[in-house]
């Protein structure tokens, strides 16, 4: 069986913020205990990302880094605004959704790597779509 | 006297204001957005110039300007930019100062002059008109097409001077935008307020008139009407003060609320003088503005107020005019010259006399005519 | 012996303008024949260098590729002025905002593909370099 729920999202300035609990309850609002939990969003200039748990500082490198490969440029042929211009960039590069698998009804990563949504050219009202497939 | 007997161009424009700043608004957004990033992150000041009420308009951006962009802007008159301002305002760093000069036929001389000056110290330039093949749309790098429809009532300036503002703000969103200092939720929320608030403004529209109508059957008699307002609100204060003149040729004046104190409380015959101020709760100046109130109090001027203040606030037996509060207070000018201007209208329909003395043939001849358009070209380097 | 002149150029944005004639003239104007040749201007988002001067659209490449190392970013620190002024000090700092030349029988010694070029990293400016010959 598929199942599948949407969250609404309010996202700060280049914001990393951690879903995992959203994706947990999905699991287990869904009844499935095996099979494959897909994580996506369609913002243009927002990001999916699975990384370690409780490390801030890990975060801070991945936001600092993002933000050295793609500059905010004012030279975008994008003529939004920079930070929009990177933002497409940075959820092309970096991807907009992430898939995890389910066994035993549990997520093979818990514990180890949380799930984050990232917003590139926030604050603004956002969201993500989680969607649990299996038995 | 019945209302329904009397008419007036501002008046009829008063009631299609909604209207017209939703044509505005649709035809300006995709204009603005052509502003390239590069550019507005050239920009280190602002100046915004114009005639009469197109130079009002600036005063009146100014708060949007500065508290949107952070930037320094400042409304210029169009004398003071083409043959005063320093050149060491213009030119210092590319596309520097950022000059927007506005001009609804786009033929002022004066203005024109200003755009060639800016021009030649390789400032950027925007136009806003309604002349897209006019000298002005020419003159500047870049044009904003204000679209009011051609066959529409726009004498005296009512209708244009909020076209004008609008086009200003957007631009102010643009940049703010585009340089982060509003976030997109804020611009968002903004580019909706802008017609929400004018919207609910409109709603007022009924009781303004009504109220209006009865000043002006008491005012029309009297010699002379004087205006407070600052910063922001001076440009509604000035803008009211050219109503009086433009619709029924009366005598008028305008101050802020501390010169007023020192100057304009002595005109005598208070009784006979029209006192129309302009404030809002937010103002920085707000109790200042209060103490001009009881002062025109204790001298005995008729008196209305012009705020998104309710009546308690002020003294009593004063006829408050309470606009709507809107979310952001730089929206305040775009619609509190409406009160006003409905006054206005109807005493010019009441004496029976056309705007800009079209009765009386020395203010219609060619030589009269030519003073906006003519005189000698000079480009101050 | 030593000789100098200011020499005044209008630059486009990011435009690379070549110099070399006027460098030349002024060591020809000096009358030095053998001594050095020193080449500065005094701006912080220009730079002088020497590549050259044949295929114009090299010049391009050459932009393209510092745009690329020193993007015009917005969130430089530096938040005096724009971001292409902040992007512009690096870039000429990088390329160095003068050169010396030998000179030898009367001129600056150049190869024959060697043109001087005034790099503006920002513009359009009115801008100025200096030029002084001296002799040995």
């Amino acid at each position: 069986m598929v199942y599948t729920k949407e969250y609404k999202i309010s996202t700060g300035r280049d914001s990393m913020q951690n879903i995992s609990a959203e994706i947990c309850k999905t699991v287990e609002d869904s009844g499935i205990r095996n099979g494959i939990v897909v994580v996506e969003t369609v913002d243009s200039t927002a990001g999916i990302f699975k990384s370690v748990s409780g490390s801030p500082e890990a975060l801070d490198d991945i936001v600092r880094e993002m933000r050295r490969i793609v500059p905010a440029r004012i030279n975008f042929y994008q003529q939004e605004s920079p930070e929009n211009g990177a933002g497409h960039i940075k959820n092309c590069l970096f991807g907009s959704s992430v898939s995890m698998i389910l066994k035993d009804g549990k997520l093979l990563c818990e514990g180890r790597e949380d799930v984050y949504f990232a917003e590139y050219d926030g604050p603004r009202e956002s969201s993500f779509c989680v969607c649990v497939a299996g038995e | 006297m019945n209302r329904n007997d009397y008419d007036d161009s501002l008046l009829r424009q008063a009631r299609r204001m909604e209207e017209y700043v939703n044509i505005v608004y649709q035809n300006v957004l995709p204009q603005v957005k052509n502003l390239p990033v590069k550019e507005i992150w050239d920009v280190q000041k602002i100046f915004i110039s114009g005639c009469g009420d197109s130079w009002l308009a600036g005063i009146a951006a100014k708060p949007a300007f500065e508290s949107i962009t952070g930037i320094e802007t400042n409304a210029v008159r169009a004398i003071e930019f083409s043959r005063f301002l320093s050149n060491k305002n213009l030119g210092y760093s590319p596309n520097t100062p950022l000059v927007i000069l506005i001009s609804y036929s786009g033929t002022a001389s004066r203005v024109i002059e200003c755009a060639r000056r800016a021009s030649k110290y390789g400032a950027n330039t925007i136009a806003i008109t309604n002349n897209p093949d006019s000298p002005l749309a020419k003159e500047c790098r870049y044009l904003i097409h204000v679209g009011l429809p051609a066959d529409g009532e726009y004498q005296p300036g009512l209708t244009t001077y909020n076209a004008s503002m609008l086009a200003l703000f957007m631009i102010a969103l643009r940049i703010g935008r585009v340089r982060n200092t509003i976030s997109p939720l804020v611009y968002d929320d903004m580019n909706k307020e802008l017609l929400n608030f004018v919207t609910e403004c409109q709603k007022k529209n009924e009781e303004f008139e009504e109220r209006a109508f009865a000043i002006a059957t008491k005012w029309k008699d009297l010699k002379a009407e004087d205006f407070i307002g600052d910063y922001g609100d001076y440009a509604t204060a000035f803008f009211g003060s050219a109503k009086v003149i433009e619709a029924f040729g009366g005598y008028t004046t305008y101050d802020d609320s501390e010169d007023w104190c020192h100057i304009n409380f002595f005109l005598a015959e208070p009784e006979r003088i029209g006192r129309v101020v302009v404030t809002n709760k937010s103002t920085p100046s707000f109790g200042r503005v209060l103490e001009s109130i009881n002062a025109i109090k204790i001298i005995g001027s008729p008196c209305m107020i012009i705020s998104d203040g309710q009546k308690e606030e002020f003294p009593e037996r004063m006829e408050v005019f309470t606009t709507p509060t809107p979310k952001y207070f730089w929206m305040n000018p775009l619609v509190q010259h409406i009160p006003f201007d409905m006054v206005a209208g109807y005493i010019a329909a009441i004496k029976g006399v056309p705007s800009f003395r079209k009765d009386d043939e020395r203010y219609s001849s060619d030589l009269s005519k030519s003073r906006l358009k003519n005189g000698t070209e000079i480009v101050i380097i | 012996m030593a000789y100098m002149e200011k020499i005044s150029l209008t630059t486009k944005f990011e435009g690379m303008h070549d110099v070399t004639k006027q460098v030349q003239e002024v060591v020809k104007k000096s009358g030095i024949q053998e001594g050095i040749c020193v080449i500065n201007c005094n701006h912080t988002t220009a730079g002088i260098i020497i590549t050259s001067f044949w295929d114009k659209r090299g010049h391009v490449d050459f932009q393209e590729e510092l745009d690329k190392l020193i993007p015009l970013r917005y969130d430089y620190h530096h938040n005096f002025d724009t971001p292409t002024d902040a992007a512009g000090h690096i870039k000429s700092a990088i390329c160095g905002t003068g050169l010396t030349l030998i000179v030898h029988e009367g001129r600056a010694m150049l190869g024959s593909s060697q043109g001087v070029l005034f790099c503006e990293f920002d513009g359009p400016r009115a801008r100025q370099f200096f030029v002084k010959v001296i002799s040995d």
